[in-house]
């Protein structure tokens, strides 16, 4: 019997995507996405110190809590050394100033299409959600993006999405909570699988097919990872509101803050 | 003498008819014009075509009130506290007619009506199964001959906001706190045919000179209504009340 691994899916995760930062990349995090706002202050922290992160239009933001976006917003903005006006982060974005972005879609398929917009509702119609924001633009304009989510099935992994919101072309990788997934030109192939996970099961996970040659077993977040992300970046563990599990303690303790 | 352009409620919700095209203000759950929108629910508007970049309980309570025929937005929900639920029922059988946009779109076209133009070129959204929802055509670069879609102005009746500061001609003050999508409302306001701003307070001129959100030749209405954003927040002065907002989220129907 082996013991239980000392980090949880959602640290291995936000480890990760912090690995796919590039040196001089210019990331823009959004609103109400914990988990990737986490990925990018521990690249910074740790990787690559000259990331630049574009925080809900703010740029220059010193390394914070990922729970004062929610809670003291104005904080946030007002720490950053300044804050871009709607036009001029759209600008950024469609003359190609961002390189990075790490999304989490409802789906994303064989191609790396992106669905932000409808999922099937098991009724033979779709289901619609909230909206894409700017998914479909980000995937023609944003360098790289990484897709995310918490739960390697082949309802986030499908052969084809069930709505397009954003074309493909621009998802460079997929991270879950089992495997990570890198584009290889004309199909994905299956990079790595997270500790304990079986290659066969990642692959089960797949709507699509994925070229396993050279699988190996995913980078562990190191013990100073794990200590700036639990102790300084995101104490309350605000990163999973975006997992299912954990999201009801999260949602709890969001709600503690907020009174 | 400038015109007096302050007035109350009752007098402003006169300037936005049924069937209206409606621009509104604000950002997720910043800076909404609630007590306006709800002033306009209580005279019974109908067929309201609502046009909000990011919406949150603008679009829900109206809808809600059955205010609403269209809504054209980029998001309709409550982030971390889930869907909109009298919109997605009301989308859903049908008696809402939904457009989603991308960001780049919406902007784009409210740019495209700043400007004066029937439609700005983007490079946003292009392959996406909305541009085809939204009947947006391509056009080629005269010069290079690179398709990229053109996004149709969007030219609300009339827009709704809400602001910290105005005086009675007008001139609305600019929010003090740079936060996310601070000059959202300057954009949507001059992209309306008309402007009707609510505010935390009416203050003398000099209180608002250099700072301006919007000038008075480009307003039509003010009207004071303290506390007018809430459950949503004014930066800076209140943040949004999660509690209330989360009342107003109960389920429909069935």
């Amino acid at each position: 019997m082996t013991a239980a691994p000392a980090w949880t899916p959602d640290e291995q995760l936000v480890w990760c995507l912090a690995r796919r930062v590039r040196p001089d990349d210019v990331l823009v995090v959004g609103v109400a996405t914990p988990l990737a706002a986490a990925a990018g202050h521990l690249a910074r922290a740790l990787l690559q110190p000259d990331l630049t992160i574009i925080e809900a239009a703010a740029v220059g933001v010193p390394e914070h809590d990922v729970a004062d976006p929610f809670v003291r917003p104005d904080d946030v903005a007002r720490s950053a050394v300044g804050v871009l006006t709607q036009a001029e982060i759209l600008d950024a974005i469609q003359r190609g100033r961002v390189t990075l972005q790490f999304v989490s879609p409802a789906q994303v398929d064989g191609r790396g299409a992106l669905n932000t917009s409808r999922v099937a509702d098991g009724k033979g119609g779709l289901r619609r959600l909230p909206g894409g924001l700017a998914t479909a633009d980000v995937s023609q304009l944003v360098g790289r993006l990484v897709a995310y989510r918490a739960g390697h099935s082949q309802r986030f992994l499908p052969a084809a999405v069930d709505f397009v919101t954003g074309a493909p072309g621009r998802v460079d990788a997929i991270v879950t909570d089992a495997a990570v997934l890198e584009w290889a030109g004309d199909g994905w192939r299956l990079a790595s699988v997270h500790d304990g996970v079986a290659v066969e099961a990642a692959i089960a996970g797949c709507g699509f097919p994925v070229d396993a040659d050279g699988c190996v077993t995913t980078e562990p977040p190191p013990p100073e990872a794990l200590a700036v992300l639990r102790e300084r970046i995101d104490p309350r563990g605000l990163r999973r509101l975006e997992t299912r599990e954990g999201r009801p303690d999260a949602l709890r303790a969001l709600e503690a803050l907020s009174r | 003498m400038p015109p007096n352009k302050l007035m109350g409620l009752d007098a402003a919700v006169e300037l936005v008819p049924d069937g209206a095209r409606l621009g509104i203000g604000g950002v997720l759950l910043r800076r909404k014009p609630i007590a306006l929108l709800e002033a306009l629910a209580d005279a019974g508007r109908r067929d309201l075509r609502l046009y909000s970049f990011l919406a949150s309980l603008d679009v829900e309570l109206l809808v809600r009130r059955g205010a609403v025929a269209e809504v054209h937005a980029g998001y309709v929900g409550f982030e971390q506290l889930g869907f909109a639920p009298a919109y997605s029922a009301a989308v859903a059988d049908g008696s809402v007619r939904a457009f989603e946009y991308s960001e780049f779109l919406f902007v784009a076209g409210l740019r495209a009506s700043l400007a004066g133009l029937p439609f700005l070129p983007t490079r946003g959204a292009r392959g996406s199964d909305l541009v085809a929802e939204l009947g947006i055509e391509e056009v080629a670069c005269p010069y290079t001959g690179e398709r990229l879609l053109a996004a149709p102005a969007l030219r609300p009746d009339v827009c709704v906001l809400h602001a910290e500061a105005a005086d009675t001609e007008g001139n609305v003050l600019a929010p003090s706190a740079r936060d996310f999508l601070f000059d959202a409302d300057q954009t949507i306001a001059r992209a309306s045919e008309r402007v009707v701003v609510t505010v935390e307070r009416i203050v003398p001129t000099d209180e608002l000179r250099g700072s301006p959100l919007l000038f008075s030749y480009e307003v039509d209405a003010v009207v004071e209504a303290p506390r007018g954003a809430w459950p949503t927040g004014v930066p800076g002065l209140y943040g949004a009340d999660l509690e209330a907002v989360r009342a107003r989220l109960q389920p429909v129907g069935t």
